[in-house]
């Protein structure tokens, strides 16, 4: 279904979405555009993209996997060690997300396709995705991996003369609209599509290749990592960034929680293995790794990249670099060598 | 198995058989393969990676050989027999043991890479007529870091083992060296040959070296990775090697494999 609503049926629709899942959402809460659990804050359209991506609400910092006891006596609070953990139980919990931009409604997909082997993260069957038209900023290149097209939404919001237009693209999203009686006007919207001024559409399998081989590029990438900090900001920021690393919580009462914290691949002993033997010593090594995960590894993989051009990391980056120039750059040079 | 489901094993019995160096038998069942690890934690401390290193084959009981070198093994070596610890896995892809029908095996142990290469010992002698010659090369540093020196002298009549020490005082049974020494000195059969490899990162390269030198294919090569494992499930990207992880297509990599991904 796509149709034009008014004003009280958008407000209608959140209200039923944050009563039957619990919904995150890109909101306007004392004058500032966050993303975070909805608070009945503002929804705006066009969405801004925010610096936190949904990551970070998907799988909380320190999210316990696995509970257990040391307490011979038990659990004084009565948790069972064979129950599962408070998060693989609310996996069957149903979440929303609200005011995803175009380029995070695919990266929600990706990232949920990569722990899809394990029980960690909730399905994406469990997930409503409220895209929404996004407000460009100069930081975006999705169009550069050919996301000009509005994808993988369950609902899409979008704004023109005419007022609020929404788009079902599933089941669940034709039901929301159900659920809340709108029906399809005359008048029917369009989707918009994204216009970037992009000057480069990559070839994926040239840019992979490119990535892949190291020793042509060895200089390149000395040169950027001389400039890069290492301080892990873009890798913060990347909705499709997901290193971590395994942590112990301790509560007084002798419990013991076994949880994953959000690491990055820039940080010094990321690699380090037994007797402070560091695999990848130098930044211009780390940073490789970022660049070789996302674009290579991934593409081997799945054909995919883990990266959806939404410029959070240029806007991150503290140093300036360009992941869009840096890989522009790349594809340029394989080109060259090709033809 | 690709999750974090812990379960909570007994030790039994806790022997130190070298310095530093425990070995713990442990009730319960573990099904793996030679070369597969777990990763068994300590409650409040952390967790670490282990290969076991009994007989697969032992239905109740298992090993796990443990030294004491960071926060979490150091707490580890100070458990006792009637202690807990708490495991999952065991994870990654073991020895291609069916590769290695009818071939002569040339097994490369540096130190503790000693011990992942323990069950698949114990799988061969169980089918001994199966295989060819077993060639057992170990380097360890002193006369005192040598793991299952007994058990391995009762072998001593169906394998052959060379092992060779860093430092070495007086006359003794095992000569002085590094393990590259019998890779270049000792008589093998190239083309039958399978090298299986566990040891230091500085090793590898080395032996490898010397391998190739003698006329060996880099397929023939098979190495045991030791990355930093976080996860253990192929979700915290700790312990790539290029567009492989570790814990998931590994830790046994063949050489001609791996080899274009080391460094990357």
């Amino acid at each position: 279904m796509k149709t034009y609503i008014n004003k009280h049926q958008l407000d209608q629709i959140i209200a039923y979405i944050s009563h039957e899942f619990e919904t995150f959402a890109t909101q306007k809460i004392d004058g500032k555009v966050v993303f975070g659990k909805y608070k009945k804050g503002l929804i705006l359209i066009p969405t801004p993209k925010t610096v936190i991506p949904f990551k970070k609400f998907l799988w909380p910092d320190g999210q316990e996997v696995a509970l257990y006891s040391s307490n011979p006596e038990g659990d004084p609070l009565g948790r069972s060690e064979k129950s599962p953990s408070s998060r693989q139980a609310s996996n069957n919990k149903k979440y929303a997300f609200i005011g995803l931009t175009n380029c995070d409604a695919i990266a929600l997909e990706k990232f949920l396709a990569e722990f899809s082997h394990t029980n960690l993260l909730p399905k994406r069957e469990n997930i409503l995705i409220v895209s929404s038209e996004c407000k460009i900023d100069e930081f975006c290149f999705c169009t550069a991996f050919g996301h000009d097209k509005i994808t993988n939404f369950d609902l899409h919001l979008q704004t023109d003369q005419n007022g609020h237009a929404v788009f079902s693209g599933s089941k669940n999203g034709e039901k929301v609209l159900r659920e809340n009686g709108v029906k399809s006007h005359m008048k029917k919207p369009d989707l918009k599509n994204i216009t970037l001024n992009i000057p480069n559409i990559f070839n994926k399998k040239e840019l992979s290749l490119g990535l892949d081989d190291l020793p042509r590029f060895k200089d390149f990438w000395q040169k950027i990592a001389n400039n890069c900090f290492g301080c892990g900001a873009c890798s913060a920021v990347c909705p499709l960034c997901f290193c971590t690393k395994h942590t112990e919580k301790n509560d007084l009462d002798s419990q013991n929680h076994s949880c994953l914290s959000w690491d990055s691949c820039f940080a010094e002993n990321f690699s380090q293995i037994q007797n402070h033997l560091d695999l990848r010593p130098e930044r211009v090594n780390r940073l490789y790794n970022w660049y070789h995960h996302k674009f290579v590894r991934a593409y081997l993989d799945k054909k995919d990249f883990l990266c959806t051009g939404c410029g959070r990391c240029i806007k991150a980056c503290p140093a300036h670099l360009n992941q869009y120039k840096i890989l522009s750059s790349i594809e340029n040079q394989e080109e060259k060598v090709n033809e | 198995m690709n999750n974090f489901d812990y379960r909570n094993y007994e030790i039994l019995a806790k022997e130190e058989i070298a310095p530093t160096i425990f070995l713990y038998k442990i009730s319960g069942k573990l099904q793996f393969r030679p070369g597969q690890f777990v990763q068994a934690a300590v409650p409040h401390i952390g967790e670490s990676t282990f290969a076991p290193c009994s007989d697969p084959a032992q239905k109740n009981l298992f090993e796990l050989c443990i030294r004491g070198c960071g926060s979490t093994t150091n707490m580890m070596t100070k458990l006792l027999p009637g202690d807990n610890l708490k495991i999952r896995g065991p994870y990654g892809n073991g020895w291609p043991i069916d590769k290695l029908k009818g071939k002569d095996i040339i097994m490369v142990a540096g130190g503790m890479g000693l011990i992942p290469l323990r069950p698949l010992l114990y799988e061969i002698m169980r089918n001994r007529d199966k295989y060819g010659c077993i060639h057992l090369i170990g380097g360890f540093r002193t006369i005192e870091h040598i793991l299952f020196k007994d058990e391995l002298a009762k072998w001593g009549k169906q394998i052959s083992i060379d092992f060779y020490l860093e430092n070495l005082i007086g006359r003794s049974i095992y000569k002085k060296g590094l393990v590259t020494e019998p890779l270049q000195k000792e008589k093998f059969n190239v083309a039958k040959s399978v090298i299986l490899m566990c040891g230091p990162e500085v090793m590898v390269p080395f032996c490898i070296e010397t391998l190739l030198g003698r006329g060996f294919e880099e397929k023939q090569i098979y190495i045991s990775y030791e990355r930093r494992m976080e996860c253990g499930i192929g979700v915290c990207q700790h312990c790539n090697i290029g567009r492989y992880l570790t814990c998931q297509d590994g830790p046994i990599f063949r050489y001609d494999q791996i080899k274009p991904e080391i460094g990357k």
